[in-house]
């Protein structure tokens, strides 16, 4: 299904959005009155906003949707979901058609929220909390150790005053604290991938 | 007021907007007894708050003034204002209304004087300019107001303020005692008019319409741009008062919106493209105009204007709904924030003004209402109950013309009702005829001195007038004619001293009706109060000429009163109350059906084998009920069964017209039967549901039809869909099945001439969106693995039609705003070539079947306009439908692409026959729900239509009117110019060429009269004489005395009220006028004029409606006929050796209060720059 070839405005990409995407079955909802594009407060750094994804998964655009870093963009302000007045959850949505594309990979390569997201991720599921100093330096390192170093040294005074502060604990570099049942939450997190796989039809 | 005035028999009208007068009107010249239940001080609702009507931009009082003459010149008729239902028990034919009337502190006595609002300081927010600004608290809600009474705000009850406008009043018209009633009414029957109000503004908070001054409401701009609102016709910023010439109109504010109102308010596109036109007027070319849309729903011929304004370089589009405004603190601007979503252009554009195209909410939603009434999901009245009715806005979201067809509809349905209950089918009026016999003509006049006459004139001076020149058998002064004893005093005469003839000298005749009304006696009104000492300046400059002026009025009044006689109604009159209908489609079924149900007996002549029409060919309809989700039965076969089997129908399948003959009331139909036999019908009325025929699509090349069997139209897709039989769609060209369908909208419709020479339609049919919807839920209903697809430039699916458009989304429906280029056949599927508006790219779709939405072809007949050789050279010579045997040809005149619709706004029911009624989409593209609408409006109309020929009075717009036109055959010259320029009709020619009058044809406009060079045409109230007289009456000072005199003769529909409103606000113009109203400026006969040049006169000015395409003429062309006599006077006046200029023609309008004394002032100085007439002193 993911793989297949979808025809110029026939309706395979919209029912595999409907299927596949947290809200997609909303998307066909849409009148394309554009309010949602208008009140992005990001929304110039959109090359399609809500609005035109929207009539581009009508028109079977797959590849141009799934690459699109344009949802990738979305702060979750919420604005566009008060305004839309067909009530579509837009921003969901969005998130929803991001999330996909990532499992696809066919989400932008080196798109800074989503590497972001990506080491938030891994971070939270070693043990079940994020581990703010590991991930801090996995994102300050993620560019090389040469930018690291400099994004590290360029944050030095931040991260001096959260220790004086007592809210960044130094020793959290040897691995931190974490949930009780550290077993369990991975069988969790498996069961829910499993399911979640077999839903959307993903083979791995 | 008690509850014995009303019985069961009685129907009771919620509302006094322009549903509820038309629905109130429409039964109470039926002949019923109406109780019109008013919530506010006056009636006119909304509609009396517009300055202009689109598409026509005329103007609303224009409609409200010969509703209100309806209204005062009919008995049956009790108007309650400020009254509202608290409760309604009891069924269908016996129920028991309570309304609770709140205290207005000013009783009947009230003469408008105004002296009650001078004497009072207090202001309260004007509610008629929506709180824009302020006005007395005691106050006269505004010109056109009815009753014309003032009111006292309750806020200045037990205040010094409310004592000193008790003080003020001279008549003892303040009662602020007065407290709220609450009465008990019997009725049998209830229309509810409630209408709307506009959405709250304030709601849509990212517009900011409390927080930025220059947002304001769609209603807001329309009394900013009206002469007579707040800022004086000026478009103002509220901040700063800065001329705002740069306006954005941002559509549904608040409408299709689930945040707001779920459905579209189907006004707000039209409102707002009238609106920039306001902007056009007020700035010309500097005017600046942005519509922010999602889809422009110009529906029908509304397309035209839409068109119109898309050709206007002023005015610009963007489709975007409007994300949010900021007000700019620095300049005032509002800065408009959003997306252009045709291509992807953000915008962020800064304007003066920013107008909120508000939505129509219902006003009735959230009132706690019987429980009989069940309203849809957005609070329009669904059902109303078994004896209940809903009308206009309370209905659905509507436009004036179809909240008037709607209302006229519900107005049958509570008819039905009262004529069951009384058992009396067809009983009609009671015939309340002119006056007996006339004894000898004994004359009297009565001057009033109230309302200030007295101060300002002298009284004792016109009654002497009256005698010695008059010639009035008695005369008396009374110091308040319309009060009881004045009124009284009037009685008495004529009962004691049978007096036959009066003129009252007192305030004009628009006013005090209730009190002046002697239907048995020839009555002339010298209208000295708005006419005289409201229109002079109260000063001793002025008095002499003041004076000179009343006494013209009352020599006037008494020359023409000793001229008229009592009307005694069409001597010819017939009472046949058969109705034919003509068509057995569902309008014309619905027509047949609705009659009978309302005890007239019907024929129904269809041209084929079965009743049904298109509608029969359907599959399914578009859902008329909530949850407005699924496609719904068709009712057809029903309806059908309920016709065939009704007892007062008679059926004629298989059958046309082959002649109609007669007029209202007798009609003489042969109908041509299929085996060559003709049988003949006797009917008193006509309607005409011939209905349409689908666009030829082979006229559609382009888009495929012909060249793949895979191309078809909407009916086509019917066909296939019932030959499917419940299974899958069978794809015509190879069997295979159809797994994707494409349906292309306006295929062949809104063809403009810019882009392809006009080839097509060029109107929108209404209906081809939603049909669309639904024949693509047959499929999706089916099998939801079917691609459907929607190709649409603007999707117009007004009202609740907006709950469809999401359905079929929900359906998975899919909608692309595009325009397709191409459509061709590709193997045994179609290739679709469109313009993906919004992705702003090219792209072709492959398709087993394309559904091509062509629209409505009226099938109207012979378009009589065209000349005879024309219609020789045409491919396909059309057929007549009607056949009439009318000297002015075999059908209905079209009014615009074969429509026959009526020109006005407030009437849509006005075909230019009288008695035959258009009905369904042969007047107008519509869908279903409305051609029912329409078709139960137009048997209302054609019952009407019996009803007053049965009696022998006029039809519509002066109904009720009893007198006819009388010809003198022996002096007639046959020279024809009275049956050629009849607007209606009405006359037609014997074998000799001498006319013959059909009176019931006739809508007494007096045109004829005035075409006649020979005046032998006259009416018993109004002929050459009565107005011939007064303007010999006159007193003609010398032509040294440097007071020259100027007759205006004046259209009393809208000219004169102009005139009395111009006196209303004490606007002041010359004393050299007297104006004389007429029924029509086509009825200026110009021996007026030359009378009048004979007589010394020094100038005439006529004072008309608009003529042209776009005209206000109620009479259709009696101002253009005028015109045209008028063009040929300037050869008389060069004979007499007069300068052209003497006569002078001008167009009016209701409105034109401040242009109507400008206009007579700057004709007073351009007669004395001319210099005085130098035939006075000769006649």
């Amino acid at each position: 299904m993911s793989e297949q070839a979808t025809a110029r405005y026939t309706n395979d990409f919209l029912k595999e959005v409907e299927k596949n995407v947290e809200e997609g079955h909303w998307v066909k909802m849409c009148m394309q009155c554009g309010v949602c594009a208008g009140s992005c407060p990001l929304g110039s750094a959109w090359e399609h906003p809500p609005q035109e994804i929207f009539m581009m998964i009508r028109a079977g655009k797959r590849e141009e949707v799934l690459t699109s870093d344009s949802m990738w963009m979305c702060t979750s302000c919420y604005n566009c979901m008060v305004r839309c007045p067909r009530q579509l959850p837009i921003t969901h949505i969005m998130h929803g058609l991001a999330n996909y594309a990532h499992r696809l990979g066919l989400a932008p390569k080196g798109q800074p929220t989503r590497e972001t997201a990506t080491l938030f991720w891994n971070n939270l599921i070693k043990k079940g909390r994020v581990n703010e100093l590991t991930f801090s330096l996995a994102l300050y390192f993620k560019d090389g150790f040469v930018q690291g170093i400099k994004n590290a040294l360029n944050m030095q005074s931040i991260g001096l005053g959260l220790v004086m502060a007592k809210r960044l604990n130094p020793m959290e570099i040897l691995g931190g604290h974490g949930v009780k049942d550290q077993a369990g939450l991975k069988a969790m997190i498996a069961k829910a991938r499993e399911i979640e796989d077999r839903k959307k039809g993903f083979s791995a | 007021m008690s509850a014995s005035i009303a019985t069961n028999q009685t129907i009771l009208v919620v509302g006094g907007g322009i549903s509820g007068m038309t629905a109130a009107l429409e039964a109470a010249e039926c002949g019923k007894q109406v109780i019109l239940a008013e919530k506010l001080p006056t009636l006119g609702g909304r509609t009396a708050l517009l300055y202009r009507y689109f598409p026509k931009m005329c103007h609303p009082v224009c409609g409200l003034e010969i509703n209100l003459r309806r209204l005062k010149g009919n008995r049956n008729v009790r108007v309650l204002t400020m009254a509202e239902v608290s409760a309604i028990s009891g069924t269908r034919g016996d129920y028991t209304a309570t309304l609770k009337i709140a205290p207005r502190y000013v009783n009947e006595k009230c003469t408008a004087c105004g002296d009650c609002s001078n004497a009072v300081s207090a202001e309260i927010p004007n509610p008629f300019n929506y709180g824009l600004d302020k006005m007395k608290a005691a106050y006269l809600p505004h010109g056109m107001a009815y009753p014309q009474r003032y009111v006292l705000d309750p806020s200045i009850i037990g205040t010094p303020d409310g004592e000193a406008a008790k003080a003020a009043c001279k008549v003892g018209a303040i009662d602020l005692g007065m407290q709220e009633e609450t009465i008990e009414l019997k009725v049998g029957a209830v229309v509810w008019a409630t209408g709307w109000k506009p959405y709250d503004a304030a709601k849509i908070q990212p517009y900011g319409y409390d927080r930025f001054a220059n947002v304001i409401t769609s209603v807001e701009f329309e009394r900013m741009c009206d002469p007579h609102g707040p800022t004086g016709g000026k478009i103002l910023r509220p901040s700063d008062g800065k001329e705002a010439k740069n306006v954005a109109f941002i559509q549904c504010a608040g409408s299709r919106d689930e945040n707001h109102l779920r459905h579209c308010s189907r006004i707000c596109c039209m409102a707002s493209l009238k609106q920039t036109q306001y902007v056009r007027e007020a700035w010309g070319d500097e005017g600046k105009s942005t519509i922010y849309y999602i889809d422009i729903r110009a529906i029908d011929r509304f397309e035209d204007f839409y068109q119109m304004v898309q050709r206007d370089s002023t005015v610009s589009f963007v489709k975007s709904k409007v994300a949010k405004i900021v007000q700019d603190e620095k300049t005032g601007d509002v800065v408009l924030h959003g997306v252009d979503t045709e291509g992807y252009n953000r915008y962020a554009t800064p304007h003066d003004l920013a107008v909120l195209a508000v939505g129509m909410e219902p006003s009735i939603k959230g009132v706690s209402l019987p429980a009989d009434i069940v309203l849809d999901s957005s609070g329009f009245i669904e059902t109303a109950g078994d004896g209940m009715f809903s009308a206009g806005c309370a209905t659905n979201a509507l436009d004036v013309n179809r909240a008037v067809q709607n209302a006229t509809a519900a107005s049958l349905r509570a008819i039905q009702v009262i004529n069951k209950t009384a058992g009396t089918e067809a009983a009609g009026g009671a015939a309340r005829m002119g006056g007996s016999i006339m004894a000898e003509m004994k004359t009297a006049a009565y001057i009033c001195s109230g309302c200030g006459i007295g101060e300002r004139v002298s009284t004792a001076q016109m009654a002497k007038i009256a005698q010695k020149e008059g010639k009035m058998a008695l005369v008396r002064e009374h110091a308040c004619l319309c009060d009881e004893s004045g009124v009284q005093t009037i009685k008495d005469d004529l009962e004691k001293e049978a007096v036959t003839h009066i003129v009252i000298a007192a305030c004009s005749r628009r006013a005090k009706t209730e009190a002046f009304n002697f239907p048995t006696v020839a009555m002339a009104r010298a209208n000295i109060r708005e006419g005289v000492i409201w229109s002079q300046p109260d000063d001793p400059e002025h008095a002499e000429t003041t004076q000179e002026m009343a006494d013209d009025y009352v020599r006037m009044g008494c020359a023409e009163v000793k001229k008229m006689k009592v009307p005694e109604g069409n001597p010819n009159r017939a009472t046949n109350r058969r109705i034919l209908v003509v068509g057995g489609g569902v309008s014309g079924m619905t027509s047949a059906l609705e009659m009978a149900e309302a005890g007239y007996d019907t024929v129904l002549v269809e041209k084929s084998g079965a009743l049904g029409g298109w509608a029969a060919q359907l599959v399914k309809r578009v859902p008329s009920k909530q949850p407005y989700a699924d496609p719904a039965d068709t009712g057809v076969a029903e309806l059908a069964a309920r016709v065939a089997a009704h007892p007062r129908i008679t059926l004629h399948l298989n059958s046309t017209i082959a002649q109609t003959n007669g007029a209202p009331g007798r009609f003489s139909i042969d109908i041509a039967q299929e085996s060559g036999a003709t049988v003949t019908e006797e009917v008193g009325a006509l309607i005409q549901a011939t209905g349409f025929t689908p666009y030829d699509m082979m006229k559609l090349p382009e888009l495929g039809a012909g060249k793949s069997p895979n191309v078809v139209d909407q009916l086509g897709l019917e066909k296939l869909v019932k030959a499917a039989n419940g299974g899958a769609v069978k794809r015509p060209a190879d069997g295979g099945e159809v797994k994707s369908v494409v349906f292309i909208q306006c295929a062949g419709q809104r063809d403009e001439a810019q882009e392809t020479e006009g080839r097509h339609l060029p109107y929108c049919s209404g209906h081809c969106c939603a049909t669309s919807i639904k024949q693509a839920m047959y499929f999706k209903d089916a099998n939801p693995d079917i691609d459907t697809m929607v190709m649409y430039t603007d999707l117009r699916v007004p009202g609740t039609g907006e709950d469809f458009y999401r359905s079929g989304q929900q359906k998975g429906v899919t909608f692309t705003k595009g325009k397709t280029s191409s459509v061709e056949a590709a193997g045994n599927t179609c290739k679709v070539s469109f313009k993906d508006l919004i992705l702003n790219e090219d792209a072709t779709i492959e398709a087993d079947l394309v559904v091509l939405a062509t629209g409505m072809v009226a099938n109207s007949g012979v378009d009589i306009d065209i000349p005879e050789e024309d219609v020789a050279k045409m491919e396909t010579k059309p057929i007549s439908i009607l056949n009439l045997n009318y000297r002015q040809g075999k059908d209905m005149p079209q009014l615009k692409s074969g429509f026959t619709d009526s020109h006005f706004i407030c009437f849509p029911y006005e075909t230019r026959r009288t008695g035959i009624y258009a009905a369904g989409p042969v007047r107008r593209p519509m869908d279903m729900t409305q051609a029912i609408e329409d078709a139960t409006g137009a048997a209302m109309k054609a019952i009407q239509a019996v009803e007053n020929a049965s009696l022998g009075r006029a039809a519509h717009p002066r109904s009720g009117d009893l007198s006819y036109p009388i010809v003198r055959l022996e002096g007639c010259t046959q020279c024809k110019r009275c049956t050629v320029e009849c607007p209606f009709g009405a006359i037609d020619e014997d074998e000799k060429r001498f006319p013959v009058f059909n009176e019931s044809r006739c809508r007494r406009c007096g045109t004829c009269m005035g075409a006649c060079p020979v005046r032998v045409i006259s009416f018993e109230n109004y002929s050459v004489d009565t107005v011939g007289m007064q303007i010999k009456a006159v007193d003609m000072p010398d032509e040294f005395s440097e007071k020259p005199r100027i007759l205006i003769l004046a259209c009393e529909n809208d000219a004169y009220p102009a005139l009395d409103m111009a006196g209303l606000q004490r606007k002041a113009y010359s004393a050299f006028v007297r104006a004389i109203p007429v029924r029509c400026l086509g009825s200026v006969n110009t021996i007026w004029i030359t009378d009048a040049l004979n007589g010394g006169w020094d100038g005439v000015m006529m004072m008309g409606c608009k003529k042209g395409d776009d005209y206000q003429c109620h009479f259709v062309k009696g101002s253009e006929m005028a015109s045209y006599r008028m063009s040929k006077v300037d050869d008389t006046l060069k004979q007499m050796g007069l300068e052209t200029e003497r006569v002078a023609s001008y167009e009016v309008a209701i409105t034109d209060i401040e242009r109507v004394p400008q206009l007579i002032n700057e004709y007073a100085e351009k007669i004395k720059e001319i210099g005085m007439s130098p035939m006075k002193g000769f006649a």
